[in-house]
């Protein structure tokens, strides 16, 4: 047998939860906070803090997703801190495949009401929301992605996945799906990853469901998962007629309706960008309500499909400066980028304690950590010839 | 990815529903609006009982679970209804309309995902240039098997295998691929 360690740092973003896409195997992964022990890196200063998880251990072998095993300083006394080891229940570490992805619990959903957000970019808008409400707690955690279904007097949103945009109680969760005018329901809800994890397609978000449209110069269009799109990138559109916007399907001439991508916002709770399309003599999206009524299920969701992308040249008009000069924009190669990391180490977040329900190893400061990655070779032992007489 | 449409005629209620020769018209319809040109030729009527002409084909590509709705399409014409079997592949199951269906055990499958949490069944259906390979010289799928003597030469307890592979697959243009979504009409 034999082993390799493939070791790296990052820096984490406050409160959130990190994805490491890494291909190969992981049978064990450690972590470190060296910024939390109160070691300099870079331009990152050591802050040897108390009560804060500065490592991690986690192998698939004995040790259930989403959990670790950690150790978490004392009461700092000087330059030093006693050091405290024990078990993180939730918001720990697990190893991604997304091929194969971790079956998460069914929840009930009670009820829906419709709400709002704003947002200032790439445009002021108010966005319609809703606010689900879970029978039991639901655990879920901004930036997870959840699939409805089941919703008995609103099957118009069955089937449809979303990010999560806030949690206002442990039983209630906003999204940017539109509701207004819908009746509430009953129904169930499943957690199906984080808008940081590859889906089982090995691309991110999988598809791309429109949540609003505006009619405005230019246009934007709002999504009901993170697009993950770069400016300069092209899409089109494959909205279903019951959405009554046909400006944006083409069926006559064959050729897909494209727009280039001028501004965006991949932000949770933004997921908006800004298309070089004058939409303000096109048919209202989804209608008086912003998605079409439950008299018109079955149908297809409207999407967003990601085509290529172009350069943006040729759009002073939207107010688009290009930048580099002659070529603007030409190699984001954005599609091709959101294609890696079918697997990886998804580290969660929490308080950066032990807490219970509040823990998570990633707390709410900015912190430098080492990771290694330890693969056991896979090795099988050798037939046993058998000699037939 | 391919731009997905659900089925929506069939009758199980679900969204998308199961899949119906209607559902196969439109995604053949969505095709040759976006020009999308046909992978196999037509099978000419022939003077044999029992036999079928078929049409210019998209192929299908799904998941074995399948077979049983495409039986139990009106109109579903099976591989061994064919006036001419000469062009047969091994995983072909039969047609309809201007769909030839292969299915693989190993089809794609999105778990729970429908209106009522049903599996969904992708069927992709490529037009001719729709979808292209790269891949560096000399580094295709290789599988690469090391025997006893060579793995754990002093002993020999251990052999390995594994596979390694340089090469990517890139859809050319996605108004000449579309992926039909559908559930399961006949449970498994």
């Amino acid at each position: 047998m034999s082993t390799q360690v493939c070791t790296g740092s990052f820096t984490n973003v406050a409160s959130s939860p990190y994805f490491l896409p890494l291909e190969q195997y992981v049978t064990e992964f450690r972590l470190k906070n060296l910024t939390r022990s109160g070691v300099t890196v870079g331009s990152v200063a050591g802050a040897l803090t108390s009560t804060r998880i500065v490592e991690a251990f986690f192998n698939q072998a004995y040790q259930n997703n989403g959990t670790a095993q950690i150790v978490q300083t004392g009461t700092v006394s000087g330059n030093l801190a006693p050091m405290n080891i024990g078990n993180l229940a939730q918001n720990g570490i697990t190893i991604y495949n997304s091929f194969s992805p971790p079956v998460y619990a069914v929840i009930a959903i009670a009820s829906f009401t419709q709400g709002t957000t704003t947002i200032t970019s790439p445009a002021a808008l108010t966005l319609n929301t809703t606010v689900f409400t879970t029978s039991t707690a639901h655990g879920y955690q901004v930036g997870d992605t959840v699939r409805i279904y089941g919703l008995t007097s609103a099957p118009q949103f069955s089937g449809l996945s979303m990010t999560v945009i806030a949690v206002g109680s442990t039983t209630t969760f906003t999204t940017l799906l539109d509701s207004v005018g819908a009746t509430t329901s009953v129904g169930s809800v499943v957690k199906t990853g984080n808008f940081l994890i590859p889906t089982k397609s090995g691309t991110y978000p999988e598809y791309r469901v429109i949540a609003a449209i505006t009619n405005t110069s230019p246009m934007n269009v709002t999504t009901l998962v993170q697009q993950n799109y770069a400016v300069g990138d092209v899409v089109t559109f494959d909205i279903p007629s019951v959405f009554g916007i046909p400006q944006l399907t083409n069926p006559y001439s064959g050729l897909p309706f494209q727009a280039t991508v001028i501004a965006v916002n991949n932000a949770v709770g933004a997921q908006t960008i800004s298309l070089a399309v004058n939409a303000t003599g096109f048919g209202v999206f989804g209608g008086t309500n912003g998605w079409v009524a439950s008299t018109a299920y079955p149908f297809t969701p409207p999407y967003m499909v990601n085509q290529g992308e172009g350069n943006i040249n040729n759009y002073q008009s939207f107010g688009v400066v290009p930048a580099p000069l002659p070529y603007a924009n030409q190699d984001v190669l954005s599609f091709a980028k959101q294609c890696n990391g079918a697997r990886g180490v998804y580290i969660g977040a929490g308080d950066g304690t032990n807490a219970t329900t509040t823990g998570g190893i990633i707390g709410a400061t900015v912190d430098v950590w080492e990771w290694s990655a330890v693969t056991a070779l896979q090795e099988f032992p050798s037939n046993i010839s058998v000699n037939y007489v | 990815m391919a731009p997905p449409i659900n089925c929506t005629s069939g009758t199980n209620g679900d969204n998308p529903s199961n899949i119906s020769p209607l559902d196969c018209s439109k995604a053949v319809r969505l095709l040759r609006t976006a020009n999308a040109q046909f992978i196999m030729d037509m099978i000419e009527g022939e003077l044999k009982f029992g036999t079928a002409p078929v049409r210019t084909a998209f192929f299908g590509l799904c998941h074995t679970n399948l077979s049983a709705d495409l039986d139990q399409m009106v109109g579903f014409i099976n591989v061994a209804t064919y006036a001419n079997n000469s062009n047969l592949l091994m995983a072909e199951w039969g047609s309809i309309r201007n769909i030839r269906f292969l299915l693989s055990s190993v089809g794609s499958v999105n778990p729970g995902a429908s209106a009522l949490g049903a599996d969904i069944y992708n069927i992709f259906l490529p037009g001719q240039e729709s979808y292209d390979m790269v891949d560096l010289d000399g580094y295709s799928a290789q599988f690469i098997f090391a025997p006893p003597e060579i793995a754990s030469p002093r002993l020999r307890l251990y052999q390995t295998a594994g596979w390694k592979m340089a090469q990517v697959f890139n859809i050319t243009n996605t108004s000449w691929i579309v992926n039909l979504r559908c559930t399961l009409q006949v449970a498994i």
